[in-house]
């Protein structure tokens, strides 16, 4: 079928025509055009009038009289013109039926939606794809996309027409863009190709499209000032005089119905039905109509609760609150005004009386937990002056609570928990998060005047999930949204692709962001290993292991929620286990600064978890969480991981899992950048008695670790968690010679700063090797023995005045005694 | 052909904004003026005056001595607060009365104004060609 005919069997297709001819810019030229030219008339007129009598006007009388009737004429003209462009504007929007953002009224015979139509329209003299990319809607999402004219251009020119065999379908309901973007991925395999090209998936494509439509349906519906709900968006003249006046309340409180937010369109995308519902449910019981609402820490919780706002706005709620006020309590103004328990039982007691006495008002506390613990900060009991209102039916009241808090505080206060209906508020998917951002965006846009591609808001909502663990993803990606279009402003940016997300992100956070590796990170990883081994000898197959680990995450190939690797080095003490540590810090993080460390073996007794995460009741804040807060991004090292206490061990069970964990005050730290290393010397008899057999621990790993299992100290689960368990063996003598070598270089390196040379034998190595390590330290005592043995000399030598610049110190056996010679 | 095929398609789009005109957005000016009229009704806060004709100005009342009986204290407090409460009952009967009354007037005159609109929209369409040619005969005839 030919689109022309698929077109004509909609009644839409005449108002495409029409729109074909005098599109909305077209339309918007001609009014304002119209109404400047009739001001400018109005004004010739007035003058006319003022000024007709004067001698210059008689003087060209003629002339005047010849243009009084044309520039009549022009007004006529000009009135005539304006009113057309708004009668076509209704015509318009009056068959304009929103997909997105409202009801939508098309009924089957339309067969499609008004934006499908748009493609169809454009691509009757072609064929859809051709369509779809010369439409106004195509245009916009492929600028959304970051698609360039030039590309899109190629590729329409390279795309050859072809006049479709088989149309779009969606099994007999009304046709949406969506399907003919379906439609594309199944029969134009070119435009699927150069969308992969551009690194464009479909839900992208999607994503961008439903954005675009979106954009030009709120913007239609904004003008359609004639719908009720438009109409009614302000509230009465004279609304106040039925309530009872509320004196007190009103010192303390707001009336939700003005805020901003529950007349924003934007705010209606994400879905809270089912969560509304329930609180109708609750607030039309019998008795204790009251609803808790229990959810992360920010604002979500009071999104469901706008959402209801605009529902009781346009009497779509349930009869028991059908025409009532929802005001919300300000604690903090409470909390200010209250300075002792006497004033504050007062005020909560009037404000709850005002409630009843003005039968119209629904209470709104925005977090209950803080008006209990005002309350007890006064002496005041809370939960007993407040019981007694909730139990009465003449009261309603809606308390958010964040999840944390609710298990501590409200859940065992029976009393209290009693008298509400528990709600959870489930947080919003990315997909919603991208939608409510999106929406913002419009607006920002025309504030910053810049342009956000849909990679950069996908990127902004993703950002802000996987970057910032705490609070609520919706509330972090929208300050986001806030804090980077300044930003691009500032730094003279006026279109925000991902790439300025992850550069604003980067900033903001310190952590590299993931999906762009620079040249010089590029070769970092690529060399791991040999950088790593420059370091740390001995330990090859640590190094692998870590290294591949590294690799996966900077490639996005890891999981996205849990930290970036976490492995358990098993082997006797002084093999290279801190150092391999340290090592990582240095050449992944930049800096052994990067690396911090934590004792296992101070975390022993039962406040261990009180010192890592702080403690509530006591409000200090834990080491953990304040290292972690400050440096989200590095190597934490937990030396001696088995000495830890049991809830220790679940903690890092949990942050191994998830990612992330909370403090005291129940804020989530993120630990998604960190790389945990817990080493452990458990098990080194084992790898003693495998070595000294001439076996290699590596082949004998899960020997090993069942070991170490069967003591008890490790539990399977806990190893089990780790992204790798690596045995580290003990060094053999090789490995310690170039040991000794390494530190006696950094050694010599030192001291050519003071223009000395140091020269030894591999007989001093030896000697170093003999005296300077154990069986059971390995070379740990090394760097002591050198500093102790050499280094000491050296500087003995050069108090005394013999080493001075341009000498040499000659380091030498004798007698089973290391001396130095200068030279 | 062509030609015929654009005159077609041309009386075909006439037709169809006609067919508009005089069908769906006739009966969508009943549903803008239903809309307004309720705007009216919302804006000056009729509904909620009328049902609340009879309560005290802002609720403002005093309460009644708990126990009544006939000593001279509680029954002067009685009177008091019976007058008190008439007075702020009086008052909120006047002071709507008044409101009501602006609002009334107001929807009555759009309503009034209703068939005014009703001729307009149905004489849009031939008052904007007489405006267009009208201005042209003005400026080159006259």
């Amino acid at each position: 079928m030919k689109i022309n005919d698929y077109l004509k069997q909609s009644s839409l297709n005449n108002i495409l025509s029409v729109e074909s001819v005098v599109s909305n810019n077209f339309r918007n030229k001609i009014s304002k055009l119209s109404k400047s030219i009739i001001y400018i008339i109005l004004f010739i007129f007035i003058f006319y009038f003022l000024f007709k009598n004067s001698t210059n006007f008689i003087l060209y009388k003629k002339i005047v009289d010849f243009l009084i009737p044309k520039i009549i004429g022009l007004l006529f003209i000009n009135i005539g013109l304006l009113l057309f462009s708004k009668l076509i504007d209704f015509y318009f929007s009056s068959t304009y039926y929103f997909e997105k953002i409202s009801k939508n009224n098309y009924s089957k015979d339309e067969i499609y939606t008004f934006s499908a139509g748009r493609v169809f329209y454009a691509g009757r003299k072609t064929d859809i794809l051709h369509g779809f990319i010369d439409s106004e809607i195509g245009k916009e999402v492929f600028l959304r996309l970051g698609i360039s004219d030039i590309k899109k251009k190629s590729f329409y020119n390279f795309q050859k027409i072809e006049q479709e065999n088989v149309m779009p379908k969606n099994e007999g309901n009304i046709m949406k863009l969506e399907d003919i973007i379906n439609y594309f991925y199944d029969y134009k395999p070119t435009f699927v190709n150069f969308l992969n090209e551009e690194g464009i998936s479909k839900k992208d494509l999607l994503g961008a499209l439903n954005w675009v439509i979106y954009r030009i349906e709120s913007e239609e519906y904004e003008k359609q000032w004639w719908r009720s709900e438009i109409l009614l968006r302000n509230k009465g003249l004279f609304d106040d005089w039925s309530f009872g006046k509320t004196y007190v309340l009103d010192r303390y409180s707001r009336n939700l119905i003005e805020d901003e937010e529950v007349n924003s369109e934007a705010m209606t995308i994400s879905n809270r039905e089912p969560e509304i519902i329930q609180i109708e449910n609750a607030l039309s019981k019998s008795s204790g109509s009251n609803a808790m609402l229990v959810g992360n820490p920010g604002q979500e919780k009071m999104q469901v609760i706008w959402s209801l706002c605009r529902n009781l706005k346009k009497k779509k709620v349930a009869t028991s609150i059908l025409g009532k006020k929802a005001i919300l309590l300000s604690v903090n103004s409470l909390a200010r005004v209250c300075k002792n328990k006497d004033s504050f039982e007062e005020q909560i007691q009037k404000i709850f009386n005002e409630i009843i006495h003005s039968g119209k008002i629904f209470l709104v506390i925005d977090n209950l937990t803080e008006l209990i613990n005002t309350a007890k900060s006064l002496g005041s009991d809370f939960t007993n002056i407040f019981s007694p209102f909730l139990k009465n039916n003449a009261i309603q009241v809606i308390s958010l609570v964040n999840t944390n808090d609710f298990h501590q505080y409200i859940e065992q206060d029976k009393t209290l928990s009693n008298n509400f209906e528990v709600i959870y508020i489930k947080p919003l998917s990315t997909e919603e998060i991208i939608k409510i951002i999106s929406a913002s965006a419009l607006k920002i846009e025309k504030q910053y005047n810049i342009y956000f591609t849909y990679q950069a808001i996908k990127e902004l909502a993703e950002g802000s999930i996987y970057y910032f663990s705490d609070g609520v993803s919706s509330d972090k990606a929208v300050s986001l949204l806030n804090e980077i279009s300044p930003w691009a402003k500032r730094n003279n940016k006026i279109i925000i692709s991902k790439d300025e997300v992850l550069d604003f992100i980067e900033k903001k956070t310190n952590i590299p962001t993931s999906g762009r590796i620079s040249i010089k990170e590029k070769d970092k990883l690529i060399n791991l290993e040999e950088l790593l081994q420059k370091r740390v000898i001995g330990q090859n197959d640590a190094i692998i292991a870590i290294s591949n680990a590294l690799r996966r995450a900077r490639t996005g190939v890891r999981s996205q929620n849990k930290p970036i690797g976490s492995f358990l080095f098993f082997g006797p003490t002084g093999v290279g286990k801190t150092e391999t540590t340290k090592a990582l810090a240095y050449v992944f993080f930049g800096g052994e600064e990067n690396m911090m460390r934590f004792d296992m073996s101070e975390y022993q007794t039962e406040d261990a978890i009180e010192k890592l995460i702080g403690s509530f009741t006591t409000g200090k804040t834990g080491i953990l969480s304040n290292i972690l807060r400050e440096k989200q991004y590095g190597v934490v090292l937990l030396d001696e991981f088995e000495k830890a206490n049991k809830d220790v061990l679940n903690l890092f069970l949990q942050i191994f899992d998830e990612g992330f964990f909370s403090d005291m005050t129940g804020t989530k730290i993120n630990t998604r950048n960190i790389i945990f290393i817990a080493t452990s010397n458990v098990g080194a008899d084992t790898i003693f008695k495998i070595v000294s057999e001439g076996k290699n621990p590596k082949d004998f790993q899960d020997e090993i670790i069942a070991n170490i299992v069967s003591r008890g100290l490790f539990k399977p689960e806990l190893i089990n968690r780790f992204d790798g368990t690596i045995i580290f063996k003990p060094l053999e003598h090789d490995d310690l010679s170039k040991i000794a070598n390494l530190m006696l270089k950094k050694v010599s390196e030192r001291i050519l700063e003071k223009g000395l040379s140091m020269e030894y034998s591999d007989e001093v190595v030896e000697y170093i090797i003999t005296n300077g390590t154990n069986k059971v330290f390995g070379a740990r005592p090394m760097n002591r023995f050198i500093q102790d043995s050499i280094e000491a000399q050296i500087a003995k030598l050069i108090i005394s005045g013999e080493a001075v610049s341009g000498k040499i110190i000659k380091f030498i056996v004798k007698n089973d005694d290391l001396l130095a010679e200068i030279i | 052909m062509v030609y015929n095929n654009t005159c077609m398609n041309f009386l075909k789009t006439i037709f169809g904004y006609l067919k508009w005109h005089y069908g769906k957005a006739l009966f969508s000016t009943f549903i803008l003026w239903r809309n307004l009229l309720f705007f009216l009704i919302h804006f000056f806060s009729l509904k909620s005056l009328l049902t609340n004709f009879f309560t005290p100005w802002r609720k403002l009342t005093e309460s009644y001595p708990q126990n009544f009986d006939l000593s001279s204290e509680t029954f002067k407090k009685y009177i008091s607060t019976f007058t008190v409460n008439t007075i702020m009952r009086i008052f909120g009967m006047v002071l709507r009365t008044f409101a009501i009354l602006i609002g009334l007037v107001c929807c009555l005159s759009f309503i009034l104004i209703l068939p005014a609109t009703l001729v307009f929209w149905l004489a849009l369409p031939f008052l904007i060609i007489s405006l267009l040619l009208f201005g042209l005969i003005l400026i080159f005839f006259s």
